[in-house]
């Protein structure tokens, strides 16, 4: 929509634009024909120089990996002798995309609304701040790939272990972002408000957290892609057993690693392709709804980024 | 001490960051007639703005006494409005919740404060507009915006920290226009800062001049020219030899190096 908009507008304002102009004025177009020649030029260099499946697949073997595993629920790529050892195989793609999807959508609301409320409580007392924040940079500095085989410990092989880790890595951007823009206020804004007598009540909610919003966004946007990152390594230590039929164990991590002991690259490429299309719907949720929440500052598209 | 608005003595020092003491004001005397248009005049740093948040009760002062009303001026108080060199909307609120924003602080009645908030927002020329954000608003219209808010709780004393500095030529001069016509219609006693001479004449009854380093007062003058003032009360000679008297002032105290 927005796109035809805009060439609308151009063709009446200066009239006859050349090649290099509407294609600027149509990002997705432009990024449409450069994906097509990387394709093109990736099938026709693997092919040319005969490089085996096994060390870097053509397009045209990850995309029917891909359709196999989507409409024929054979998720091999059948090819380089692919051994399907751990039972994995036969079970839908579907499944191992529900298991990932439900441990990262979870660990992304449970540990981002946690980071969020804590941004919240650390900002009302300097001391909380002062106590707790230094726990909590030196447990954000620690390797989260290196807690994952306590968090299966503690909390099983079971989809429990996967959400805690997901949610660990989605609340640390959203508690630094709170507390960044909860400081962000002006002077002048606090001084409106000292001016009008408000109570620490009212400056919080009218002023200081609408403040603080394109900032928590900001770390929403950081912390969906996190959520993903840290089901897939939660599934890495060690999946669970699939919950909605299938079976055996379920996780696009798991696969990743069945995919691996197997030398099934094509299918690697495959589940590389769903997780990058699953990360980017995710972000596109979060920015429509930023988008949508966060009409009033227009300039943050630009300042904050992804 | 029969003022509306008055200070005698004020001294304000505060320390910064690397421990130095800077004295910001010595020696401030004056007085303000209830309804009377004072205009606060001089460069920076002479301490303008820290007189202005001592009168609204943002900063506290070292010495000397601050009454309003014949009632010492200790904290934030509801008579008073304030309008800041930025206007200082919030960016999620729309003409009219941004204009209502006191009211709702101070818990006033919305359906007597309603009607209230649109006539102010016609009276600024914002009808129309009351639905929309701030980044759609022009500069002019946001400082616009920002002036009814302060007015919405009806306070007595309008404190105005170099409402317009961020404008251009043109706006500024049509917005002192509407300053003069809603000051006219409202009667509210207003302290005006400013760096523009002109417009320190132009719209005040008394213009307050400063200099820095200690911020002090050097000279309090009157503007005797009758109201309403037009655009070409800028050209007459009372005006010009005012402009011209300030002008010297702030020179030979060497300020305005």
């Amino acid at each position: 929509m927005a796109t035809t908009d805009r060439k609308d507008e151009t063709s009446t304002s200066a009239g006859d634009p050349s090649l290099s102009e509407t294609l600027l004025q149509r990002p997705y177009l432009l990024f449409g024909v450069s994906f097509v020649v990387l394709l093109i030029v990736w099938e026709w260099t693997v092919t040319y120089f005969e490089v085996d499946d096994f060390i870097f697949p053509a397009p045209s073997g990850v995309a029917t990996a891909l359709m196999r595993g989507l409409f024929f629920y054979d998720v091999g790529s059948g090819v380089g002798g692919a051994a399907d050892f751990m039972g994995l195989m036969k079970t839908s793609f579907y499944n191992h995309i529900s298991h990932t999807l439900f441990e990262a959508v979870m660990g992304f609301f449970m540990g981002s609304l946690i980071g969020l409320g804590l941004g919240l409580v650390f900002m009302q007392s300097k001391w909380v701040e002062a106590i707790i924040m230094p726990y909590v940079v030196a447990f954000q500095t620690l390797p989260k790939l290196a807690i994952a085989p306590l968090f299966i410990i503690w909390f099983g092989y079971e989809v429990k272990s996967k959400i805690f880790l997901a949610g660990l890595v989605a609340f640390f951007p959203l508690l630094v972002n709170t507390m960044v823009g909860l400081k962000s206020a002006a002077s002048d804004q606090i001084d409106l408000m000292r001016s009008l007598s408000a109570s620490r009540w009212q400056m919080f909610w009218k002023m200081q957290f609408p403040n603080a919003l394109p900032f928590i966004f900001a770390g929403f946007e950081i912390a969906v892609v996190f959520a993903l990152l840290g089901a897939i390594l939660g599934e890495f230590v060690g999946a669970g057993q699939c919950m909605w039929g299938g079976r055996g164990q379920c996780g696009l991590g798991i696969l990743l690693m069945q995919m691996s002991f197997s030398s099934d690259t094509t299918g690697t490429f495959a589940i590389l392709v769903i997780l990058s299309c699953m990360g980017l719907g995710m972000h596109q949720v979060v920015r429509f709804v930023k988008k949508k929440v966060l009409f009033w500052a227009p300039e943050t598209d630009k300042t904050m980024g992804a | 001490m029969n003022g509306y608005i008055s200070v005698s003595n004020l001294e304000k020092e505060y320390v910064t960051a690397s421990r130095e003491i800077v004295h910001a004001l010595t020696e401030i005397n004056f007085e303000i007639a209830e309804g009377e248009f004072v205009s606060v005049v001089g460069p920076s740093g002479c301490g303008k703005s820290t007189l202005l948040k001592i009168l609204g009760g943002l900063l506290s002062r070292t010495s000397g006494t601050c009454t309003l009303k014949n009632t010492p001026i200790d904290g934030p108080r509801n008579d008073v409005g304030i309008v800041f060199q930025d206007p200082v909307l919030l960016l999620w609120r729309n003409v009219l919740q941004n204009t209502m924003l006191p009211a709702e602080i101070l818990g006033l009645d919305a359906k007597k404060t309603l009607p209230r908030a649109h006539d102010l927002i016609r009276l600024v020329g914002l009808d129309g507009f009351e639905d929309k954000y701030p980044h759609e608003l022009s500069g002019g219209m946001r400082q616009r915006n920002a002036i009814i808010r302060a007015l919405i709780h009806d306070p007595n004393v309008l404190l105005m920290d170099e409402p317009f500095g961020a404008l251009d030529a043109m706006t500024r001069e049509q917005m002192n226009l509407e300053l003069q016509r809603i000051w006219l219609e409202s009667k509210k006693t207003v302290f005006f800062i400013t760096h523009s001479i002109p417009e320190a004449v132009f719209l005040g009854d008394r213009v307050i001049v400063m200099t820095p380093r200690p911020g002090r007062i050097s000279e309090i003058i009157t503007v005797d020219i009758p109201r309403p003032r037009s655009l070409d009360t800028m050209g007459d000679e009372m005006f010009v030899e005012l402009t011209q008297k300030i002008r010297n002032l702030l020179y030979v105290e060497g300020s305005l190096d």
